[in-house]
């Protein structure tokens, strides 16, 4: 409980007389913010032995010639088994944050002692089977203690992983692809929580992207992944997947129109290389399906609006001029945004709302970027933009306003 | 019991794991052949990054015709080879062919598995890029200078397990 906010909002009930101010005092008295308190000293230990960590490892690492390689393995080994250790004794005694740091640090040297070996014994990775193992523990700790600072190193570790190979070995680790939706997929599916199941969502936009780029797939085909993602998290029964599925669906969806709409309306537009349509469409065509039978399912046949943003308008190119196109993907950028604002006013949902306001701000200053940049001195360019934006954002903040006056009942 | 333990097997893997690596390093001190490569001259800027030196050889390319399998499969990067390398007059080892299934070896001959990918080379006829996985060689910060200038021609000694596991054992300037 944040007492300052209980302040500030007690003063309103105070102005509406339904409370005095000595029973605001006393109301306040009742919740100690011991809690703030205890996150503070919590957070201390953590930090002080990741500190003590840092500093064991980079000693070693920088005195690491003058090491037998035995001697470096037995440090190595005798280092992680005492964060094991120490981390377990702690945990037993009901020092969670202090116990999980340490385990926590029991890992990450694991890892670092499989890279200083690589180094020592001259071993040269061909893949990233090095983040595999190193993922193994982190998947031990995490599903036996369940807490989130081993659920973040597992995202890092497999996501990380998948990246340092991409860069690395220009390949795409398949073994690191399913740990990641098995593992970190799993968990959220087991213990669902909204923050990890938009890590778990983005981690898998990436790894789905990573995919495609090594692979030398049409980029367009990232456009069908945000698509099914979409459309799964109308399917997927679990809650905790929907919000997550349809946000960053919508947003990939979007984030083509955009760069559709930049691509076509400039020069550079004789990049626009298309996938091949007889693989592409049909594969379209049953998102679509999948997407209108669910919403006819659930009766919201009329939101199917929300659909447009997944139309294949670049197929366009081929028959029409694509400046035509162009504007054709920022008209339906408008209409989109647009009617994602009003359903969020409608609904009188908080989050609807703000997701609508940044998407149709974001098409306001593309559109405007785009066909202002040329013809006007820049220095204007920019002091109009802003201004712009400010009274766009002030006018439909006021008017979210409005409609959540009284709070509102709203439904995120 | 196994609950309460588990983080003791956990750790115990972990352990067992890292003496896995070194194990087969050491191992291949028991079991490997030598071989003598050759290294070729490259550029002095891509040599060095930190604390190790990169490493080409003259059997990190070799002519597409000498690759025995569908050379289409090599347009798209990355694909498994193995490398049947043998001596030449002077002792070093180079490449006899390049084979996308495992061939049979003579006894004086030494098989490697490579990572081979289709490059325009010298002369701008097809040559297969092969990646052994020793093109590294980690050295003590800030000795690397030293070896930069003589990496442009070394000799390499590298040792090779039965099962194909590698290892640099010298440099030779």
């Amino acid at each position: 409980m944040n007492k300052q906010w209980m302040r500030k909002e007690g003063q309103k009930w105070i102005a509406d007389n339904i409370i005095t101010e000595d029973q605001l005092d006393l109301i306040v008295a009742r919740y100690p913010d011991s809690e703030d308190k205890r996150k503070v000293t919590g957070v201390l230990p953590i930090l002080a032995s990741i500190l003590i960590g840092i500093g064991i490892l980079s000693f070693i690492a920088s005195n690491w010639g003058e090491i037998s390689p035995i001697a470096r393995l037995s440090l190595l080994i005798v280092f992680m088994l005492s964060f094991y250790f120490s981390g377990e004794r702690y945990l037993k005694t009901g020092h969670h944050s202090l116990g999980t740091s340490l385990n926590l640090l029991g890992i990450i040297t694991f890892g670092a002692s499989i890279i200083l070996l690589g180094q020592t014994f001259h071993l040269n990775a061909v893949d990233a089977r090095l983040f595999v193992f190193w993922s193994l523990p982190a998947i031990f700790y995490l599903f036996r203690d369940r807490h989130k600072l081993y659920f973040f190193l597992l995202g890092l570790l497999t996501v990380g992983g998948q990246l340092y190979s991409i860069n690395e070995f220009q390949s795409f680790s398949y073994l690191l692809c399913i740990l990641f939706i098995i593992a970190v997929g799993g968990f959220v599916f087991l213990y669902p929580s909204t923050l990890k199941s938009w890590v778990f969502t983005i981690g898998l936009s990436i790894q789905g992207l990573m995919f495609i780029t090594v692979n030398d797939i049409n980029l367009l085909w990232f456009f069908i992944f945000g698509f099914a993602l979409f459309t799964s998290g109308l399917w997927v029964e679990k809650n905790v997947f929907k919000q997550p599925f349809n946000r960053l669906g919508t947003l990939i969806g979007f984030g083509f129109a955009y760069g559709l709409y930049f691509l076509l309306t400039n020069e550079f537009s004789s990049d626009l290389e298309l996938p091949n349509p007889y693989l592409f469409i049909p594969v379209l065509v049953v998102l679509f399906a999948l997407s209108v039978i669910r919403k006819r399912q659930e009766n919201l046949y009329l939101h199917a609006w929300e659909l447009l943003i997944f139309l294949p308008f670049f197929y366009l190119v081929k028959v029409t001029d694509s400046l035509i196109v162009g504007i054709i993907y920022l008209v339906i950028m408008f209409v989109f945004s647009g009617y994602k604002l009003s359903e969020g006013y409608r609904n009188e949902s908080r989050s609807q709302i703000n997701f609508g306001i940044v998407l149709f701000l974001l098409v306001c200053l593309m559109g405007y970027f785009n066909l202002a940049w040329s013809f006007m001195p820049k220095s204007i360019f920019f002091l109009f933009g802003g201004v712009l934006l400010f009274i766009l954002n002030a006018f439909l903040q006021r008017k979210k306003k409005q409609i959540l006056r009284n709070g509102g009942p709203h439904h995120d | 019991m196994i609950k309460k333990r588990g983080w003791m097997i956990a750790a115990l893997l972990q352990v067992l794991f890292l003496l896995f690596i070194v194990g087969s390093y050491y191992s291949i001190d028991y079991f490997g052949k030598e071989i003598k490569i050759k290294t070729v001259p490259v550029d002095p800027r891509d040599l060095l990054y930190g604390d190790y030196v990169t490493l080409h050889y003259d059997i990190s390319t070799a002519p597409l015709k000498s690759y025995e399998g569908d050379a289409a499969e090599l347009e798209r990067g990355n694909h498994k080879a193995y490398v049947v390398l043998q001596p030449n007059k002077e002792g070093y080892y180079v490449i006899n062919k390049v084979y996308s299934e495992k061939p049979k070896v003579t006894e004086n001959q030494v098989l490697l598995t490579a990572k081979a990918e289709k490059v325009w080379g010298e002369g701008s006829f097809n040559q297969i890029q092969l990646t052994y996985g020793f093109e590294r060689y980690y050295v003590q910060e800030n000795t690397g200078k030293e070896l930069e200038q003589q990496a442009r021609d070394m000799d390499v000694i590298i040792s090779v397990a039965p099962w194909g596991a590698h290892k640099i054992v010298e440099l030779n300037p």
